[in-house]
């Protein structure tokens, strides 16, 4: 009796072991799917965006999607070679590195803040910082690096920090984009991205992607719109319209205010999310900023 | 005779103080509802840049007595805000339609 009840503890046990063997492989194996999915939406993503572009404007070389509305307009774009002849931004390169190799009061530099002492990174950002759970921007990180330092940051749209994003750029010009959603956090974040980028907002009722894909290369008023592809490889960048260099993200509140939404804060995290999803979309492109633009 | 007029003037005169009265009233609780729903918008990052200014233009108007204008002007604002909450919920539910691909 005793051994029978003994046997069937055991055949119980070998059971349970059994059935708790198979959650684990399970709760594993949704893990590894779930992690699978979301790289293969972002890659399909990818795929959906840039064919859409390649569909569009046919005879327009891939890599030539980082010079804007002027890979897709030829009168734009011979305006646009005379000005390259003097560059209008060259001033902001030449202050940002000042600014750049000027210590900070306790002797330290921007330097010291960033991988390969701030040369030819450009293109490593935005990225996602799976620690601090947000998106990290060029401008954002030169403020974090002020403010480590105990320097005040600096405003986001124009100016100093407009000046030394530039110079920056200017050190990875050729490198290519190649931003990453490196996990399900970072999943979220290029999400909120996507999804502000195709939400109609403002009086106008426009997204971005209802002048930046379905009207690119349309006229608008006066002006062509560009093709959302490539949008942040050019940036910061020089506006005739501004008379200066500013930031990507002055731009985003210029966009917002042309179709009368109120704009959102620069560096705030929707504006960050929207920059994130913009330049994974962007990959494969080169760094080619600071630039003009109209 | 005078008597039958006195009554219609007075009951004028009532008609168009009470009129006043209400018309007030009014316009403040409508500016209350376009307040409280700009604030909802702009919560969800989906506030119009023309909204607040028609308020504040229904509170001028208000103030300097001209309330046809200043009632316009709310209806407008109210009208704007509650819009531009429409907006942010269809947003939320229906933004892959925006999707060109």
């Amino acid at each position: 009796m005793g051994l029978v009840k003994l046997t069937l503890k055991i055949r119980s046990g070998v059971r349970l072991a059994g059935l708790l063997m198979l959650s684990c492989i399970a709760i594993a194996d949704s893990g590894n799917k779930s992690a699978l999915d979301f790289r293969a939406m972002v890659e399909q993503d990818i795929n959906d965006f840039q064919a859409f572009f390649k569909k569009r404007f046919p005879q327009v070389e891939f890599s030539e999607y980082k010079n804007g509305v002027y890979a897709i307009d030829a009168a734009s774009r011979e305006q646009w070679l005379e000005m390259e002849d003097f560059p209008p931004y060259e001033f902001a390169i030449d202050d940002g590195e000042n600014l750049f190799e000027k210590p900070f009061a306790n002797g330290k530099s921007y330097a010291d803040c960033f991988d390969n002492n701030g040369e030819g990174i450009r293109q490593n950002y935005p990225y996602f910082d799976s620690k601090k759970g947000e998106v990290i921007t060029l401008e954002l990180a030169i403020n974090n690096c002020r403010e480590a330092n105990g320097e005040k940051p600096l405003a986001y749209k124009r100016g100093a920090l407009a000046n030394l994003s530039a110079y920056m750029a200017s050190t990875s010009t050729g490198n290519v984009l190649a931003i990453q959603v490196p996990d399900e956090a970072a999943y979220q974040a290029y999400s909120d991205g996507k999804k502000f980028f195709y939400s109609k907002r403002g009086q106008l009722n426009f997204s971005c992607a209802d002048c930046h894909m379905r009207v690119a290369g349309q006229k608008l008023r006066a002006d062509i719109t560009s093709p959302a592809l490539g949008h942040p490889t050019g940036f910061p960048v020089y506006r005739a319209k501004w008379e200066e260099v500013g930031t990507l993200h002055r731009r985003y509140a210029g966009c917002n205010t042309n179709i009368r939404a109120k704009p959102l804060p620069a560096q705030g995290r929707v504006y960050r999310n929207l920059e994130y999803f913009q330049s994974v979309m962007s990959r494969g492109l080169e760094i080619n900023g600071p630039s003009s633009r109209k | 005779m005078n008597k039958l007029r006195v009554f219609f003037i007075a009951l004028n005169m009532a008609f168009l103080l009470s009129n006043s009265l209400y018309a007030t009233a009014d316009i403040n609780s409508i500016l209350d509802d376009a307040r409280i729903s700009v604030e909802k918008a702009a919560a969800k990052g989906f506030e119009w840049t023309t909204t607040r200014k028609l308020i504040k233009d229904a509170e001028k108007a208000l103030a300097a007595g001209d309330k046809d204008k200043s009632l316009q002007l709310a209806k407008a604002a109210l009208n704007e805000a509650e819009k531009s909450l429409v907006q942010a919920s269809y947003a939320e539910t229906h933004w892959r339609a925006g999707i060109p691909l």
